[in-house]
């Protein structure tokens, strides 16, 4: 009986690959000759380069639930609503010029603002928590002029997105974080082998400045990359008069088929307190076809934050006692069922506070994203990470339900 | 002595034989590769899934082999179009522009755009530096006598960790066997004909079948097929600024 049952799962597993139609050999046996190419048309370096105008919409709409306790204990339960109206065109006039708006309407039009859950210093992420039906009005969330001087220079002037540095849970190398709520200006070039970005922001609220002499508000930042065999490098710089002064410097590289990479950040001058941040990590895939485990692991050693916050700007240099851990997993073993289970663990070792947030995410439905997240965060009263809770109603232990759906459209000179 | 002798011997044999294999590899790897200049073309990529249709891509591919540099920018389909990936050195970020503009990093070993090639198959070829031979054999191919090479990678972060050319006496590689470490066949990629294009060799047409991936129809299981072709070669040089994340932030569609 066993035996008759392991012959026919043999057969079931077998027979398909028995009837595989995965040969080749049929174009081998009556090849076409090889021939010169045909050299009379060359790739266009510019195929975008013609008059175009390009509208688009796009409709996000996200529905969660939070369900969870307080350190005391107490049950809090929030359902979360959020519905942005995006909408915005792409003109081109020639293969120099192009103009850029990308507008949207939300709803709720209030927020609570709350620490990004996955890098500290980046700016605060939004819980939407009201429900009035009350509009906002129209919010920019890019527009900007984009010019080519030849082929020499890329320029793009205007309110943009543009992040640095290497780290994907700690990123204290990424020394443009105000260009998100800010106006800038920003040109790419390349001297030989080094790629160079140079960059000037305009942002009156991220650099503090409040005394009408608006050009204070101005922050330069410059990028050079380089790579040689295996190894790539970088260096930027930062400086702003409120602010102070930053210089930062990356190595990578990738061995046994682990990407490593290291970071360093200098910071000096009017708000800082000479700290340095360094922050190392690794990033390695598990699995040849699937990849069965994809993890990202991180330590920051920060002079940078202050006992209780990851303040964005120091006041108080912990020197190397400030180390914390990060850890990101994810995997694609259930991708047939379109399922992305993944774990997330930061750990600060000043305070022994943390997160861990376990999630699933489910994208089987077209346009229809449904997700999962059970999310505890520990440490004594005080501690970093309470301070820092990312979760505006400061649940220690929660499980999220969330729903999203979305959909995107454009037309390209009547052309959908 | 005479045992030191021999050993000497078995040592500079082995020694000259490792040679002649790097020799072999390096020779196939020339006819491809563009290490004295620029390289540009135009791919035209068509991707069968059985039961799910067929999905037809077109791609520009800027290559300077010399200073491991690659760009590809999507033209077709017009959903896709302004995506692009952009390599230099061993650091290859895909620059998406759905649902928001951003640049992630990700892996030569990647299925490109899900497809059945993977990214590193439009970098340069390194058989010379990426494996090592650990057996010939001969074939006949068809109408083609060839030279079959059984290579295993000589480092972890080859896309394929065991691989098998079927070479002509030219050192085209006309098909080619990809396999997991633990022996399992991948896909299989066949590469008949080529277009002599300054000195160097392009396939007419490169079709990858998965071997892994497809559906059973019919009580028939068939597999994901990936075709693509390469036109509009051209070695002329191009500018820097093309190898920047810049270039595919304007070129974002």
């Amino acid at each position: 009986m066993i035996r008759t049952l392991l012959l026919g799962l043999a057969c079931l597993v077998l027979i398909p690959g028995l009837w595989a139609d995965d040969s080749t050999d049929s174009l081998f046996t009556n090849p076409e000759p090889d021939s010169k190419a045909d050299t009379t048309q060359k790739v266009s370096i510019d195929p975008f380069n013609g008059r175009s105008v390009t509208f688009f919409e796009s409709l996000d709409v996200d529905g969660y639930y939070i369900s969870g306790y307080r350190a005391d204990n107490t049950e809090i339960n929030t359902p979360v609503d959020a519905l942005n109206f995006g909408f915005g065109s792409d003109v081109r006039l020639d293969r120099t010029t192009r103009a850029y708006a990308s507008l949207y309407i939300s709803y709720p039009t209030q927020n609570t603002s709350s620490t990004n859950l996955y890098n500290p210093y980046q700016p605060s992420i939004n819980l939407n928590e009201v429900t009035s039906l009350n509009f906002s009005s129209i919010l920019v969330k890019e527009l900007f002029l984009d010019y080519s001087l030849g082929n020499a220079a890329i320029f793009r002037l205007g309110r943009q997105t543009a992040t640095w540095g290497q780290g994907k849970i700690f990123n204290p190398g990424n020394l443009l974080d105000g260009i998100q709520n800010g106006v800038a200006a920003k040109v790419s070039t390349a001297v030989g082998p080094v790629n160079v970005t140079l960059v000037a922001i305009k942002n009156d609220s991220e650099y503090n400045i409040s005394t009408g002499e608006s050009f204070l508000s101005l922050a330069n930042a410059m990028l050079a990359e380089y790579s040689a065999g295996v190894f790539s490098i970088g260096f930027s710089g930062f400086y702003n008069i409120g602010v102070g002064s930053k210089a930062d410097g990356y190595i990578k590289t990738s061995l046994w088929g682990t990407d490593l990479f290291t970071e360093v950040l200098a910071e000096w001058g009017t708000a800082m307190n000479e700290t340095t941040t360094g922050v190392a990590g690794f990033y390695h895939e598990f699995g040849e076809d699937t990849k069965w485990l994809k993890l990202e692991t991180e330590w920051l050693v920060s002079g940078r934050g202050t006992t209780g916050t990851f303040a964005s700007v120091a006041n108080q240099n912990l020197g190397f006692s400030d180390q914390t851990l990060g850890i990101a997993a994810s995997s694609e073993a259930l991708s047939d069922i379109s399922l992305k289970p993944s774990l997330a663990i930061l750990h600060s070792f000043v305070d022994n506070s943390g997160q861990v947030i376990l999630a699933f995410d489910s994208t089987a439905l077209p346009h229809i994203d449904l997700s999962m997240a059970l999310t505890r965060v520990y440490g004594a009263s005080g501690s970093r990470y309470i301070v820092n809770n990312p979760d505006s109603q400061d649940r220690v232990w929660s499980v999220t339900v969330k729903a999203s759906f979305n959909f995107d459209i454009k037309s390209t000179d009547g052309k959908s | 002595m005479k045992r030191i002798l021999v050993l000497c011997g078995l040592l500079l044999a082995s020694g000259a034989y490792a040679d002649a294999n790097t020799d072999i590899l390096a020779k196939i790897d020339a006819q491809v590769s563009f290490m004295d200049s620029d390289f540009s073309t135009e791919i035209e990529m068509k991707e069968t899934k059985p039961g799910e249709g067929v999905t037809e891509r077109t791609i520009a591919l800027f290559r300077r082999d010399s200073e491991e540099k690659y760009v590809m920018l999507l033209l077709k389909p017009e959903s896709d179009k302004g995506k692009g990936y952009l390599k230099i050195g061993n650091n290859l970020w895909l620059y998406e522009t759905v649902p928001t503009r951003r640049f992630t990093v990700t892996s030569a070993k990647d299925r490109f755009q899900n497809s059945n090639a993977r990214n590193s198959d439009f970098t340069r070829s390194t058989f010379a530096e990426d494996y090592k031979i650990v057996a010939t054999a001969h074939e006949k191919l068809g109408s083609f006598d060839t030279t079959v090479l059984s290579l295993e990678a000589i480092r972890d972060d080859i896309t394929f960790a065991k691989t098998k050319l079927w070479v002509t006496a030219d050192n085209l590689v006309r098909k080619k066997e990809d396999y997991s470490l633990s022996g399992q066949l991948l896909r299989t990629t066949a590469m008949p004909s080529y277009q002599e294009f300054k000195g160097r060799y392009i396939p007419k047409k490169v079709t990858i079948v998965d071997a892994l991936l497809g559906k059973t129809l019919n009580g028939v299981f068939k597999n994901e097929v990936t075709e693509y072709s390469m036109g509009k070669l051209s070695t002329d040089p191009l500018p820097s600024i093309i190898f920047t994340q810049s270039y595919l932030e304007k070129n974002s569609q």
